[in-house]
């Protein structure tokens, strides 16, 4: 790997890290979300401080240039995220909508309570 | 209160529902009705509140399933024995809900009325119609149940039906299909269906122009194979 090529992976995986640590100062997102993101950066940090880690990997994978294996390994460390980010979606749809019907029931509740539906008898 | 909640799930019907309402009353007086305003944009609510029924306004829009099951949750509170899904289009008549109730009074869970068994001048297109041919097929070989419409909006379902759709997670948010039908009858739930007048309406429920059709049908696939494998799963972990 070019010394050019190490340095620009290693400025990525810094700013990747002081990225993270930014937004979790100004809560923009949480401990347990930040996680992965920094397992990503570290990743990224070691192998381009390491380039070796990366050649033997890369040898051991069959891969003829290392940094394609790099990418390769980014891309499914992003898929992970994005799976997990959708995990966490659904999870929080489904607990929007039990909460929209609950509150929408309370309100009605209210509504039934003053009086203002009459039964019907059918005169 | 009664024994049957009437539950209809009103998605921008303010022209309809005066109609749809009036027209239950008149044909079922011992019955209560609950419309669950599903964040409807036009004067669908103000058109509800003077018609004196039950009613629940959800603050945005959760779709046909989530409105639904807003309503479950009430019947459920409320402690009703029936429950009858109704649309808000004028689409089906109020006179087959005697039948419904006749059935579910025979210990039926789910009773369905279809639109293919005779009555009615309700036409499907030729998508809607080889893709309800399919799930057809799909729920008789899972199942050995024969549904001839297991997409009909207008059900009658038994308060321990009502009571496990109102659970969370038990019911989609966006259109109840043959996905839950398999589920429910694999689970021991009965169910029958019977020639229900549909009538001809202006746009589709869950059919829409586009690749919407594709799309739905794909999901329905989907959803269909995952409830056919979660026993196998749950036995298996």
């Amino acid at each position: 790997m070019g010394s050019t090529l190490r340095i620009v992976i290693l400025f990525t995986g810094l700013s990747a890290v002081c990225a993270v640590f930014y937004l979790l100062v100004k809560r923009k997102i949480n401990e347990r979300n930040s996680l992965f993101w920094l397992c990503g950066a570290l990743a990224i940090l070691v192998f381009s401080t390491m380039p070796d880690t990366l050649e033997i990997m890369a040898d051991l994978a069959g891969v003829k240039y290392p940094p394609t294996l790099l990418f390769l390994l980014s891309i499914l460390v992003i898929l992970f995220i994005t799976l997990h980010q959708s995990i966490q979606i659904s999870v929080l749809q489904e607990r929007v909508k039990e909460l929209t019907q609950r509150l929408a029931i309370e309100q009605m509740d209210r509504f039934v309570q003053g009086d203002e539906v009459e039964e019907y008898d059918g005169r | 209160m009664r024994d049957c909640l009437v539950i209809i799930p009103a998605y921008n019907e303010g022209g309809n529902i005066k109609k749809v309402l009036t027209g239950l009353k008149k044909t079922n007086p011992y019955i209560d009705i609950l419309v669950v305003n599903d964040g409807s944009t036009d004067n669908t609510e103000a058109v509800v509140r003077a018609e004196k029924v039950r009613l629940i306004s959800l603050p945005f829009n959760l779709g046909y399933g989530g409105a639904l099951q807003a309503g479950f949750k009430y019947a459920v509170s409320e402690g009703y024995r029936y429950v009858v899904q109704f649309d808000g289009d004028g689409q089906h008549d109020p006179e087959d809900i005697k039948t419904i109730l006749n059935l579910l009074e025979k210990g039926y869970d789910i009773v369905i009325g279809s639109r293919f068994l005779g009555r009615g001048a309700f036409k499907t297109g030729f998508l809607k119609r080889m893709a309800i041919n399919v799930f057809r097929l799909v729920i008789k070989a899972s199942t050995g149940v024969k549904v001839t419409d297991p997409s009909s909006g207008l059900q009658g379902l038994s308060r321990r039906t009502f009571r496990h759709y109102s659970e969370i997670g038990h019911f989609p948010p966006d259109y109840p299909d043959a996905d839950v039908l398999i589920q429910m009858i694999l689970s021991g739930f009965k169910v029958v269906e019977f020639p229900a007048n549909i009538r001809g309406r202006e746009y589709g429920r869950s059919m829409h122009a586009g690749l919407r059709p594709l799309f739905y049908f794909i999901k329905m696939l989907v959803s269909i194979l995952v409830v056919l494998l979660r026993p196998k799963l749950k036995r298996g972990g």
